[in-house]
């Protein structure tokens, strides 16, 4: 193999392991920002609340567990002979998907943050929605209100058909925004979509309501 | 106050009533027949039982003298952009026109409630005004934050004057008050006034100040009322609400319970709020509050701090696109109170009572829908 070819990833890795090494020296064993996390369903609690690291997970604990198994611990220190014994035991083997820790889900809220930001910026912006007469969303909808896209997909009487979400932020862009509207695989669709529903956080789905 | 019976009661009334003949006695018939009016008209506004004949002198007594019953109409926040951009936003105000010039009888006057303007352009006032200038009856102005951050109300106020001054009408004193300063936020981030204007016309960014009257604001209004008697009705024009409904939207004023504090000692006072373009009516002491309906665009409901009394309108529907729009008018009563009725585009007429106000909610509710609002 031609050495030179090795040449410009050997340069890469020199230039940029020193920074990745500096990233990682900063990173506090923190709790992730305050973003609200998903909800979960009620399968074990991998993911981390109120700055608690997961007690849960093998290859990040820096316990020395062979990546690939998880050793089941409790949470409390004081803890029986008898319950740590049992423990033991229950060896549970985990794959890659949820082998994850505070840092990823660090990096995912973010990423989910700033894409419902994104469409934040679409909402505002009678230009960035294509519009062609000086109106965005928040003109009607300040923080998204009156969206309500838990009550979607709903029967949409002045459309004469069932409607998602999407098909309303369409016909917006279309008629008061007047704007060209968005194709269905539209990063900005999407954004505003993700923007709306980070909005409505909480609220019980109830689709179909009028 | 002493359990009394049925007959102590009576008795009781009678002699109060006998007392007061004396000073009836004293007026010539025609006077007579205009405090027993009076008094039927105060008895009915408040929504009190009549005729309890036994009450009518203690109503009397308290009548403001002079108050001639009389209409005026309103239209307000129009937010225009000039027609080249959206004509959108002017047909509604022509229409709004039209509909007041052709109320039959005519009002007094005509208030237009503040945000002419959506970007306070030059060109978008000049052409407001113009519209404007097809109203019959006279106009009296208000300036909203949408006409004036742009170049801090240097044009409004050459065209429009004064955005706070007063006058008596049929003995009804009505002060309008600039009341959407904000405190500077734009030096410190180098705004131009551009996009000074584009953040005061965004509602939910947290950026800009909250509404105020201001120290020197408040300071006119009291010299303004200090020579006018307390028996006196007030109405006050206001852009914003003069009092705390919902802090993230602006739908706010920072200094609201000093501005109600000068406005207490009278007996009867009606603010005339814009800027929330939807039906919001409130309640504070005396203080009775009406918003305005805009012929631009209805607000959702803020998500909280809702005055109690108010009955909703349902949302607007997005197909059409004058829901939940429009212009109305307040009755002004012999009481020195207001009627104000709703003319809702495209919807039945909503009345918000004085008698509904004045007996906090318990008479006289206006219609609702029968849609729940979410």
């Amino acid at each position: 193999m031609d050495k030179r070819s090795l040449i410009i990833p050997l340069m890469a890795v020199t230039l940029v392991a020193p920074a990745m090494r500096a990233w990682a020296s900063t990173q506090a064993s923190s709790p992730p920002p305050e973003m609200p996390g998903p909800v979960p369903s009620g399968s074990p609690k991998f993911i981390p609340e109120q700055g608690t690291a997961p007690a849960l997970l093998g290859p990040y604990d820096g316990q020395g567990q062979r990546p690939g198994t998880l050793l089941l611990q409790g949470s409390n220190a004081d803890q029986s002979a008898g319950q740590v014994a049992r423990a033991e035991h229950q060896r549970v083997q985990v794959g890659t998907y949820s082998a994850f820790g505070p840092r990823d889900v660090q990096i995912w809220q973010a990423s989910t943050q700033a894409f419902v930001h994104r469409g934040d910026v679409i909402f505002h912006s009678a230009k960035l929605l294509g519009g062609t007469v000086g109106v965005s969303c928040d003109m009607c909808h300040p923080d998204a209100a009156n969206t309500h896209p838990e009550t979607y997909p709903k029967y949409q009487v002045q459309l004469g058909r069932v409607a998602l979400l999407r098909d309303m932020i369409n016909w917006c862009i279309e008629n008061p925004v007047r704007g060209k509207p968005f194709r269905d695989d539209d990063v900005r669709l999407k954004a505003l979509e993700a923007y709306i529903l980070a909005q409505r956080k909480g609220v019980a789905l109830n689709y179909g309501q009028h | 106050m002493p359990y009394r019976d049925l007959e102590t009661r009576y008795t009781a009334e009678r002699e109060a009533f006998f007392a007061g003949l004396g000073k009836l006695a004293s007026l010539s018939r025609r006077e007579f027949f205009r405090v027993a009016a009076a008094s039927a008209a105060i008895a009915a506004a408040k929504g009190l039982f009549t005729p309890h004949g036994f009450q009518l002198i203690e109503v009397a007594e308290a009548a403001p003298m002079g108050v001639q019953p009389f209409t005026f109409a309103y239209l307000s926040d129009a937010h225009i952009y000039t027609r080249e951009l959206n004509d959108r936003f002017v047909r509604s105000l022509i229409k709004a026109v039209d509909d007041i010039n052709a109320l039959s009888p005519q009002p007094d006057f005509v208030l237009f409630g503040g945000d002419l303007a959506q970007l306070g352009a030059p060109g978008e006032l000049d052409l407001g005004a113009e519209i404007l200038k097809e109203i019959k009856a006279p106009v009296k102005m208000m300036v909203g934050e949408h006409d004036w951050f742009f170049d801090l109300g240097e044009h409004w106020q050459g065209r429009f004057g004064s955005p706070h001054y007063s006058f008596d009408h049929k003995g009804v004193h009505f002060v309008t008050i600039m009341s959407v300063y904000e405190k500077d936020f734009w030096t410190a981030r180098g705004l131009s006034p551009a996009e000074r204007m584009l953040t005061v016309a965004g509602l939910d960014n947290g950026v800009q100040s909250r509404f105020e009257v201001g120290e020197a604001g408040r300071a006119w209004l009291e010299a303004d009322l200090a020579r006018i008697d307390s028996h006196t009705p007030v109405v006050v024009f206001s852009h914003s609400p003069l009092y705390k409904y919902y802090e993230p939207w602006n739908f706010w004023t920072d200094d609201a319970e000093q501005v109600q504090a000068i406005l207490a000692r009278f007996d009867h006072v009606t603010v005339i709020h814009g800027h929330t373009h939807q039906l919001l009516t409130n309640r504070i002491g005396n203080i009775h509050f009406h918003g305005m309906l805009s012929t631009a665009w209805p607000w959702p409901y803020a998500p909280e701090g809702l005055p109690k009394l108010t009955v909703e309108m349902n949302r607007a529907d997005p197909f059409d696109n004058f829901d939940g729009c429009g212009d109305g008018r307040f009755d002004v009563l012999a009481a020195g109170m207001l009627d104000s009725v709703y003319n809702l585009w495209n919807r039945n007429p909503v009345t918000v009572k004085a008698s509904y106000l004045a007996s906090g909610g318990r008479k006289d509710r206006p219609d609702a829908t029968k849609v729940v609002a979410y």
